[in-house]
């Protein structure tokens, strides 16, 4: 007997390229459907306006809020900017230490027990009652909005890391030790890419209410933030310019959504 | 510069809800530096925790082992074991040649094969970018015996590397597995459940009973090397069968059922 048997054949095995054109494809679908999806809500919206004789004060019409978006991109730009920078800062500090804690947990199951209740209690804690002990230690600029966002989708990212760290092929750590390896190459070849998953997971529900996060921050603090700028539009009945300023916080909130899964499609293979 | 593998009065006791389990009572073995071993037994002889300890995944309650002149934790550590396991255990993220790599980036040695050779060796030349899950069972059993073979170990320890594959296919496994071990050097140890397996590919197949497990009897394998499929038909095969299925069925056939 010389070959092997059991083989199937080489060719089957889809090139790189076959690979990427099929992604490519399955992309492109998503956003005709995106689009045609936001053609027909955009439609209703004007329709309803229309056939059933909604106010101005109370709906404005899309093109208002297109308009409103034109004129006062400067405005609207700035402030998002601002809100962008502290969500993303929040959602990286929070991923970090999220990652540092949950290779704590996963080292020593005493260091878990102590320190799970205490952060179960900042997460649990309304962010509103203790939020004038956060402006007192954070002030009124952008390091509460980073405050705030890491409390808020901390939590999820430590909860999820931990599960991966936890979950790894039992015979793959195996291996690892009959191989001698350290515990360093375990966690960095084995753990960390067995965890990459479940890290997503939990990375994807803190990012969703991390520009979320950030607004109620700005809230709080009253820093030149989106979510200062739609609560004033608010209160001055500029209800265009709020809508504009909506739409744009669900686009980016949007984006940033994408924006891990796109991550999440690169890192883990 | 071949190594042999020495069990010294080797027991294991296991806690299990309170109660004490012997699963390995007073074991003395000696594998012969580049022989081909083979560990048959019920379950629950302590057949692959036998063969853990070799390799240092877990510790005897009592006696002890020698690979060479190291105990097994030494040995370990300067990359001298390789290990196939029942599942082929390999890292679904990485190609067949980069899982073959593993082992040289967890050491700073290198084998004498590079791990392009050795994926050849196991015949898989072709398969070197394809993911595990491409792969049938046995071609990732495959790669799981180039990835321990990968830094020239001095002893290879195999659980029932081919007990999830079917019968066609584990006969051919066999045949290769002869074939890549007599191009390694290392002395192999083989657990296994299946007869035929055992003595097809063993120089001595020792036999264990279970609860405790003991050692049952050593039968030495004098068939000669190289093994095709062809002598599974032998008479000579099929009585070292007979032999070892005496071993292993002793106290049922003594009490005749």
């Amino acid at each position: 007997m010389t070959g092997p048997i059991d083989h199937p054949d080489a060719s089957l095995i889809p090139t790189r390229g076959q690979v990427v054109r099929q992604r490519l494809d399955a992309a492109t679908r998503a956003v005709v459907f995106f689009v045609v999806a936001l053609a027909i809500i955009v439609g209703l919206w004007q329709a309803a306006i229309v056939s059933f004789d909604i106010k101005p004060f109370v709906v404005p019409t899309p093109v208002s809020v297109l308009v409103a978006l034109n004129q006062d991109w400067p405005k609207l730009g700035a402030a998002l900017g601002y809100t962008l920078r502290g969500t993303l800062l929040g959602l990286l500090m929070s991923t970090c230490l999220a990652l540092v804690f949950a290779t704590l947990f996963t080292l020593s199951d005493g260091v878990a027990r102590a320190v799970m209740p205490l952060l179960i209690a900042i997460r649990t804690a309304p962010v509103l009652a203790i939020a004038p002990l956060l402006i007192l230690i954070f002030g009124r600029g952008q390091a509460i909005s980073i405050a705030v966002v890491v409390i808020v989708s901390f939590f999820p990212i430590l909860v999820n890391a931990t599960r991966g760290f936890r979950s790894t092929d039992a015979n793959a750590l195996e291996l690892m030790h009959v191989c001698g390896a350290t515990w360093l190459q375990t966690f960095f070849k084995v753990r960390l890419p067995f965890a990459l998953p479940a890290i997503f997971t939990g990375l994807r529900a803190a990012a969703t209410s991390g520009l979320l996060s950030a607004m109620l921050a700005e809230w709080l603090s009253g820093a030149p933030g989106l979510g200062t700028l739609i609560l004033e539009a608010a209160s001055f009945r500029k209800l265009p310019l709020m809508w504009a300023g909506v739409v744009l916080a669900m686009t980016v909130a949007f984006a940033i959504f994408a924006l891990t899964v796109r991550m999440e499609r690169s890192v883990v293979k | 510069m071949m190594t042999d593998i020495q069990i010294k009065a080797v027991s294991k006791r296991f806690a299990i809800d309170r109660s004490e389990i012997l699963a390995l009572d007073d074991v003395s073995l000696t594998f012969p530096a580049g022989s081909f071993s083979a560990l048959i037994g019920p379950s629950g002889c302590g057949k692959s925790t036998l063969l853990r300890m070799i390799a240092d995944v877990i510790a005897p309650s009592t006696g002890s082992i020698l690979i060479g002149d190291h105990p097994p934790g030494k040995a370990r550590r300067s990359h001298e074991i390789g290990f196939v396991f029942q599942s082929a255990s390999l890292l679904p993220w990485r190609s067949v040649i980069d899982n073959v790599r593993l082992p040289g980036e967890l050491s700073n040695k290198q084998g004498s094969r590079s791990p392009e050779a050795l994926v050849d060796l196991v015949g898989l030349n072709g398969f070197e970018e394809a993911k595990p899950a491409q792969l049938s069972g046995g071609m990732q059993q495959r790669v799981a015996i180039a990835r321990a073979l990968a830094l020239d170990p001095k002893v290879l320890l195999m659980d029932e590397p081919f007990g999830a594959l079917d019968e066609i296919t584990r006969q051919r496994m066999n045949v290769e597995l002869l074939r890549i071990w007599k191009e390694t050097n290392t002395t192999a140890v083989l657990v296994t459940h299946t007869i035929s397996e055992a003595v097809f590919m063993a120089d001595t197949v020792h036999v264990l009973s279970a609860h405790p497990g003991r050692l049952a009897a050593s039968i030495a394998i004098d068939l000669p090397r190289p093994r095709h499929l062809a002598l599974l038909q032998s008479h000579a095969f099929n009585a070292l069968e007979n032999q070892v299925r005496a071993a292993l069925f002793a106290k049922e056939i003594a009490s005749g059922r």
